[in-house]
């Protein structure tokens, strides 16, 4: 089992989708409720992908393939949500 | 020569010496799209990509799969070497007995796996020759997806056999273009794998539970062929490790195969080996093209790779080039012809057609057009040495054979094969079409 506070899994998940921009922006600015495409971080789907692998490496966790490929990853929030179930499956 | 199926794959990535360029995004989203993201891979793949650990565990239900006709054959082609009265000794490592035909399956059957493992239910691909159409369509048999392959039209109509066996494994195939298709400006486009793919994504982005799967020239279709170079080392054994080895150059897998675990060796000062990828003088990217940003499909959409590249709107023409039409080369590759640790070699299509007639007499294998580029690398390196002096061991990447290409073969031997080289005008013009972005990342 991997714990981790959700606070600390929403730092994991923002420094990971911003190093895919070459860190740009303040970590602070971006919420759960920030979107991840269009017009909010307007990060490309692989470049998302990469992040997951990152986010999968800072925490230790590994996430559920089938779950990523089928949530609408709309949200820092989504990730966030999908990083806590993967910390609680222990995998 | 026997030999064991590995259980891992061999990652490059771990003994580079130097970091690969990043990629660049693809452009912005226009104004008003959706902000939710779909992902177009599976997870797992990326991890492969992402990797930097040496060797990576292949999945139980692919090994399994692999053990089926793995480990491949080594032979050493003792009758060709006595035609061509050559002292050099040359192996070759035969690729083409599965049910593909070809090298592809070893990434085919880790992509479904893949894709199936995230919930896809079908998957769509582009094909040049064939060879990947027709895995594709083998590996997603076994791992119950549908599967629609977009074959480049030319090959589509010259090797009618090629799409018997496609559907003969569950396949839906159709060319690409579609016939008389009108494009802008000229007509009709005489298509290209980059077109192929560009269609086949549209079909992935139009339709629920189907994704785009590619089949050579990404980094994990190369990890996923390491398997062929891996078995040629153990089953050469210690006292004949090849001086050269030869794989043909369309994208990545078949050369990346064979050689990265020759390369990794090289890099850690294991061995001392010349790695050589051969191309088509009809489509010669690493021998004739840039070092430079481009797109991976003919969309203009795709993320941007460094690459040696003849530009994503480069098209061969009528000339068959065997499978090697595509108009770029994988990163990985690339840069290590970049850093001078792998060479390229460029031959036209009557003489590649003619070793391969000479491999078949010889050897009683008939190479696919692909592999006979190899063959023919393989043979005029022999001559070199023998004119040195030398006597090395030389490995080549027998990658698939031939019997879906007797058309043209036919043609070759009629005396009707079209030699066209291309002219220098030709790839500018190609060349001239790509965005300048080296300063901007470098600027990074």
């Amino acid at each position: 089992m991997t714990a981790h506070s959700r606070e600390e899994v929403r730092t994991a998940v923002v420094a990971a989708l911003l190093a895919t921009q070459g860190n740009p922006g303040d970590p602070a600015s971006v919420g759960e409720e920030t979107a991840i495409g269009g017009a909010g971080l307007g990060i490309s789907s692989l470049n998302v992908l990469q992040a997951l692998v990152r986010i999968e490496d800072a925490l230790g966790i590994v996430f559920d393939d089938r779950a990523v490929a089928e949530t609408p990853l709309s949200s820092v929030g989504t990730l966030v949500n999908l990083a806590v179930a993967a910390a609680a499956e222990g995998v | 020569m026997p030999g064991s199926t590995p259980t891992h794959w061999y990652n490059i990535l771990a003994d580079l010496p130097f970091e690969l360029p990043p990629d660049i995004p693809p452009p912005p989203a226009p104004a008003g799209a959706a902000d939710a993201v779909t992902p177009q891979l599976p997870l797992e793949l990326v991890r492969q990509s992402m990797t930097r650990e040496r060797h990576v565990a292949i999945p139980p239900r692919v090994l399994a799969k692999y053990r089926t006709w793995r480990a491949t054959p080594v032979a050493r082609a003792r009758a060709l070497e006595e035609r061509i009265g050559t002292r050099a000794r040359i192996y070759y490592k035969y690729e083409g007995g599965n049910a593909s035909g070809s090298h592809k399956l070893c990434t085919a059957l880790a992509q479904a796996h893949a894709y199936a493992a995230a919930g896809a239910t079908r998957l769509v691909t582009g094909t040049g020759a064939g060879q990947w159409g027709t895995a594709l369509a083998v590996a997603c048999q076994e791992f119950g997806l549908d599967c629609k392959v977009y074959m480049v039209a030319k090959s589509y109509h010259d090797k009618p056999y090629r799409g018997t066996i496609m559907r003969l494994h569950g396949a839906e195939v159709v060319p690409s273009p579609a016939a008389g298709r009108p494009t802008v400006g000229t007509g009709v486009h005489p298509g290209n794998i980059a077109y192929a793919v560009t269609e086949a994504f549209a079909d992935a982005r139009a339709t629920a539970g189907t994704q785009l799967s590619v089949g050579s020239g990404e980094a994990y279709s190369i990890l996923h062929s390491t398997v062929i170079g891996l078995e040629a080392i153990e089953q050469l054994g210690p006292d004949e490790q090849p001086d050269i080895v030869i794989g043909a150059l369309g994208a990545g897998s078949n050369f990346g195969g064979m050689a990265m675990p020759f390369v990794g060796r090289k890099l850690r000062g294991e061995a001392d080996v010349r790695c050589i990828a051969v191309e088509s003088a009809g489509c010669p990217k690493l021998t004739r093209g840039e070092y430079r940003y481009d797109h991976t499909d003919g969309s203009g959409v795709s993320p941007l790779q460094k690459m040696y590249t003849l530009g994503s709107r480069f098209v061969t023409g009528g000339a068959h080039v065997g499978g090697l039409r595509y108009h770029a080369c994988s990163k990985i590759v690339s840069a290590l012809h970049h850093h001078r640790l792998v060479e390229a070699l460029a031959y036209p299509q009557p003489d590649v057609f003619a070793s391969g007639v000479l491999f078949s007499r010889t050897e009683g294998i008939l190479p696919a057009p692909e592999s006979a580029h190899a063959v023919h690398a393989a043979i005029q390196l022999a001559k070199e040495a023998d004119e040195k002096g030398e006597t090395p061991v030389i490995l080549f990447c027998l990658s698939g054979h031939g019997l879906f290409d007797l058309s043209s073969y036919a043609e070759y031997l009629d005396g009707t094969l079209a030699d066209t080289p291309v002219s220098d005008a030709d790839i500018r013009r190609s060349l001239d079409l790509l965005p300048r972005l080296d300063e901007q990342v470098v600027g990074r």
